[in-house]
């Protein structure tokens, strides 16, 4: 009870400096200050200068190709030396007159975290700007969208807070955010000190659902040595087009076709959201596989096939399924791994 | 020598020159798992065995070829080329793995299977930050 106050109490404080700092800065959900900015794509390490991120300046951002997220100014955060502090804050921007959140931003410590096994309460009463109920089979987890916290549980305990929930997709949830997510939180966990971490939705014009999202975060008492990162995460998944303007979705043919009925119903059941579980495709996380080294098959374990193979033909490997097929192995037909 | 490296689940190594994550459990148990050895790394990978008085770390930006046998070699921040232009002289590998998906702009490309690597133990242990880490251990 005392902590919950005193958090509502920091909440209160933290909001009142930060509303003056924002208002002094300028710095809003539109306006993300435009800088000569460095585009890194995280996976080929290919480098382009482009000019950075503002929501009227997303033609700066590179097209979706396939990386779920692209580093903004060499990863330089835009933060000010005012906001490295170490005394841990949450605050929220107040919804937009179209109900859209704004800027979400925290001093991350061990006491704005959820305490250890803890679990999420219910958010399916928030019902965000664009929300629809979209399901296609070839979509992890089938629901196209997720209600995505902008400042994830696992950092601040927030749950059912209309001010921290967007429209995101499934892939902005798991591939594009959570992974910074689980970044500062395990860093925060093993060393005790604070990041400085700020999430920003882009939306365009009047559009309900955001293009994407600008995430930075740096660590505060080691200056930025731990962790240093300003992205940018899309708010797109593979073979499905969105409407950004209602949040109405369709299957583009790229991935399948099968989908449903776009509802606006706030869908308790099947709604997620951020989340520090890991539930990538199949395809690209490590498990563990047994490689026929003659018939160049893999398996997995289990399989029945493993137990017939000459031991020089067997190795086991923890690796992606995708690696494997693109050094020429194929899938056995038996165990479907 | 023995190559050690730090994976998560998608092999990513590091994003932004920075490790994605770091443990104390996984240098204890290294330690304990290699007494008396010599560990190598670069300046980076120093500071993670900083705290631990009985560890011998020798930092060269060139560990990897100035390893000896039986010496451990922590590569946090090597390119993949440059363990495969070592792959001959690596006599054992252990991989760290974390039990999640973390940014990564650098990823592990070397080829366990093409460097006929087999993965003979594996072990999960419960870390200081983390709920699960697996000991992955290859020989060939």
């Amino acid at each position: 009870m005392k902590q919950q106050k005193l958090k509502r109490w920091r909440r209160l404080l933290a909001g009142v400096i930060l509303g003056a700092v924002l208002a002094l800065t300028g710095c809003s959900t539109s306006s993300v200050k435009s800088v000569k900015s460095k585009i890194k794509n995280p996976v080929t390490k290919k480098t382009t200068t482009v000019q950075a991120s503002t929501a009227s300046d997303l033609s700066q951002i590179p097209a979706y190709s396939g990386s779920a997220y692209v580093a903004l100014n060499d990863n330089k955060p835009n933060f000010t030396d005012s906001d490295l502090t170490t005394k841990s804050y949450e605050h929220y921007s107040d919804l937009d007159s179209l109900g859209r959140c704004g800027v979400a931003m925290a001093c991350v410590g061990k006491d704005t975290m959820p305490k250890s096994g803890e679990q999420r309460g219910s958010i399916s009463s928030v019902t965000p700007t664009g929300w629809h109920n979209a399901r296609y089979d070839f979509v992890d987890g089938k629901m196209v969208y997720n209600r995505c916290h902008l400042i994830a549980h696992q950092l601040t305990d927030e749950n059912a807070n209309e001010k921290n929930l967007i429209t995101g997709t499934r892939s902005l949830n798991i591939d594009g955010m959570l992974p910074f997510e689980n970044m500062v939180a395990d860093y925060v966990k093993e060393t005790g000190n604070h990041v400085i971490y700020r999430v920003t939705p882009i939306f365009q014009g009047s559009e309900l659902v955001a293009r994407g999202v600008q995430m930075e975060g740096e660590s505060v008492e080691d200056k930025g040595e731990g962790v240093l990162f300003n992205v940018y995460c899309y708010n797109v998944e593979p073979g499905v087009t969105i409407d950004y303007a209602t949040g109405y979705t369709q299957a583009d043919g790229t991935k399948g076709s099968t989908g449903s009925s776009n509802s606006t119903s706030s869908g308790s059941s099947t709604s997620t959201a951020s989340s520090s579980t890991n539930t990538s495709s199949q395809d690209d996380t490590v498990q563990t596989y047994v490689l026929n080294t003659n018939n160049h098959k893999f398996h997995k374990p289990d399989c029945t096939a493993v137990s017939h193979m000459a031991d020089k033909n067997k190795q086991t490997v923890n690796a992606k399924r995708s690696d494997l097929i693109s050094q020429g192995y194929t899938a056995c037909g038996i165990c479907k791994p | 020598m023995i190559l050690v490296m730090f994976l998560d689940m998608k092999n990513g190594m590091a994003f932004n020159h920075r490790r994605q994550t770091r443990d104390r459990a996984v240098i204890e148990r290294l330690l304990a798992k290699f007494p008396g050895k010599c560990f190598w790394g670069d300046e980076k990978t120093k500071t993670l065995f900083d705290n631990f008085d009985q560890a011998v770390f020798k930092a060269d930006p060139d560990f990897l070829n100035k390893a000896d046998a039986g010496d451990v070699a922590v590569a946090e921040f090597a390119p993949s080329d440059q363990l495969t232009a070592v792959d001959k002289r690596i006599e054992q590998l252990v991989i760290y793995r974390w039990d999640k998906v973390y940014p990564a702009d650098l990823v592990c490309t070397y080829s366990l299977v093409k460097a006929g690597w087999n993965l003979t133990e594996q072990q999960e242990f419960e870390g200081h930050s983390h709920e699960k880490i697996t000991e992955e251990v290859y020989h060939r």
